[in-house]
């Protein structure tokens, strides 16, 4: 594995949570408190109410691909060419984008079943990375 | 309905473009200020005569700096419309709107890049900072795991769109195919006489699965600009008038800039249905009523998806359209007559408003026979806009 960092992340007051919770080993959704509905990616607001009273709540870091790429170029390292990018459905039903590691190319496929594995990347980066729930 | 209308008040009276190229020699502003004064002496108007500029992000060249250098006397409506080039024919919106209100009374826009020999967005966004800004924080969501150029954000709604609807990279090498036909045509494309076959784009090397390198457009210097005025004085000037018979913009459903990843279906283009239903209200016309159009074409997957949403074909049906060649100069509806931006050049949409103009005039290199109505899209996987032209008001 390469040395090079993986691009820096913006964080801003809104997204806040979600980096500290990764960095505590935990992959935060963000809930609103009044009409009790999730979004991600996070905002200042529910996007469903308009209320401001959000907190988070844990995922429980299994979901299925709900689609996936190969990118092939242009590549940098850290990354490898040809190396699979996912869109997980957390089973809480929001989705996120994730490089998905430790696959084989048979475990890459829309409707496989993934878990989230929070890596700590570098000094300043930890990620939600997935890979097969099964491995 | 609102008697309240900008449809068929304004036309496009004049195009004028530089040569299209990987390594124009020259600055944007000279490429922008060559396109403008090519498009005024088309129009046979005095470019001092300009009183309104609009054009889109990503552009360099400052609306205030066009108007001074083309001595321009009074601007009096200057705007830039946001989200690259699914503003293209936003601009042509806000002149619509300036010239049926009586704020101008002559509007030029255009588009000026070296957006190959200078920059490339191709490229993609690893090395931005990490500021706190909105659009920071949002590639944040997608940049540290590896998706970080135009190429792969399309690639993951395309993978959905092709496994959803049963359609095949071949389809999207039909798109591919069809531009480059049509490009073969034309002398001003940068690939003019070369024309593939669908064996070339399955050859082609893959950039992110499922796109390969011919599903993605060119990168282009060169610069497009067009002049719009009132209905009334359309009708003195030279050239038959491209009437704005409808013009629009639309962002909903969960809209995210590229990465619209957390809507319901992501292998839709819902903007482009909001964009299409405002088009044809306007116009009073519908897909059927249209012999040609410009469908954005920076990655063939989303040419799919637009004419889904356009109404050109049903929903998922855009396989069938392509595999019986309905894209085609001898299909139902031709497509990118120009080359789009696959054969002719990227200049982020505004060299297909070009072409739709010419449509209308009759002077494609690929003509079409009895045009009435041209559709022209914009950028998409961005809040997106489009245009629709017509021979009559």
């Amino acid at each position: 594995m390469s040395n090079a960092l993986r691009p820096r992340i913006g964080v801003n007051k809104d997204t806040q949570f979600f980096w500290d919770g990764l960095k505590q080993g935990k992959l935060l959704i963000q809930h609103c408190k009044d009409c009790d509905q999730l979004q991600h990616p996070p905002g200042p607001c529910c996007k469903h109410c308009q209320s401001f009273e959000l907190d988070a709540i844990e995922s429980t870091g299994r979901g299925t691909i709900h689609s996936f790429v190969r990118m092939h170029h242009p590549v940098a390292p850290p990354f490898e060419a040809g190396h699979p990018i996912v869109l997980v459905e957390l089973e809480e039903g929001t989705r996120l984008i994730a490089d998905f590691i430790n696959s084989k190319p048979e475990q890459v496929f829309i409707g496989a079943a993934v878990k989230v594995a929070i890596t700590d990347c570098d000094d300043e980066v930890t990620l939600a990375l997935f890979e097969p729930a099964s491995i | 309905m609102s008697k309240r209308t900008i449809s068929g008040k304004s036309a496009i009276v004049g195009i004028g473009a530089t040569e299209f190229s990987k390594r124009s020699g020259r600055s944007e502003m000279r490429l922008a200020v060559e396109a403008v004064l090519a498009a005024c002496a088309d129009a046979g108007i005095d470019p001092s005569e300009v009183d309104g500029i609009s054009t889109y992000t990503m552009d360099n060249n400052p609306e205030m700096e066009v108007h001074r250098l083309i001595g321009g006397k009074a601007l009096k409506m200057f705007s830039r419309i946001d989200y690259g080039g699914g503003a293209a024919c936003g601009p042509l919106l806000q002149a619509a709107m300036a010239v049926a209100t009586g704020i101008c009374e002559c509007v030029v826009v255009y588009r000026a890049m070296n957006e190959r020999s200078e920059y490339r967005f191709g490229t993609g966004v690893a090395d931005r900072g990490a500021d706190p800004t909105y659009e920071t924080a949002a590639f944040g969501w997608h940049s540290p795991h590896g998706l970080i150029t135009p190429a792969s954000w399309v690639a993951m709604s395309a993978a959905a769109y092709l496994h959803k609807n049963g359609a095949t990279t071949e389809d999207l090498g039909r798109v591919s195919v069809g531009g480059r036909s049509m490009a073969a045509n034309n002398p001003n494309a940068w690939f003019y006489q070369q024309p593939i076959s669908l064996e070339d784009h399955q050859n082609s090397r893959w950039i992110c699965e499922p796109l390969r390198l011919l599903d993605c457009c060119q990168e282009s210097d060169g610069a497009v600009a067009c002049v719009v005025v009132s209905d009334e004085r359309a009708k003195e000037l030279r050239h038959k008038p491209a009437y704005i018979r409808g013009a629009a913009q639309g962002s909903c459903d969960d809209q995210q800039s590229m990465t619209s990843y957390y809507r319901d279906d992501i292998s839709r283009l819902t903007e482009c249905g909001l964009v299409a239903e405002q088009l044809y209200r306007q116009a009073g016309v519908g897909p059927n009523d249209i012999q040609t159009a410009v469908i954005y074409d920076h990655f063939t997957p989303y040419v799919m998806t637009q004419l889904e949403e356009y109404g050109f074909c049903q929903r998922g049906e855009a396989k069938d359209f392509l595999r019986s060649g309905e894209h085609l100069l001898t299909g139902s509806l031709p497509i990118n007559t120009h080359g789009g931006q696959l054969g002719e050049a990227y200049i982020h949409g505004m060299n297909g408003v070009a072409e739709g103009v010419r449509q209308i005039r009759g002077q494609s290199v690929n003509q079409v026979d009895n045009v009435q109505h041209v559709l022209v899209t914009a950028g998409t996987g961005v809040p997106t806009s489009g245009l629709l032209l017509g021979a009559e008001n």
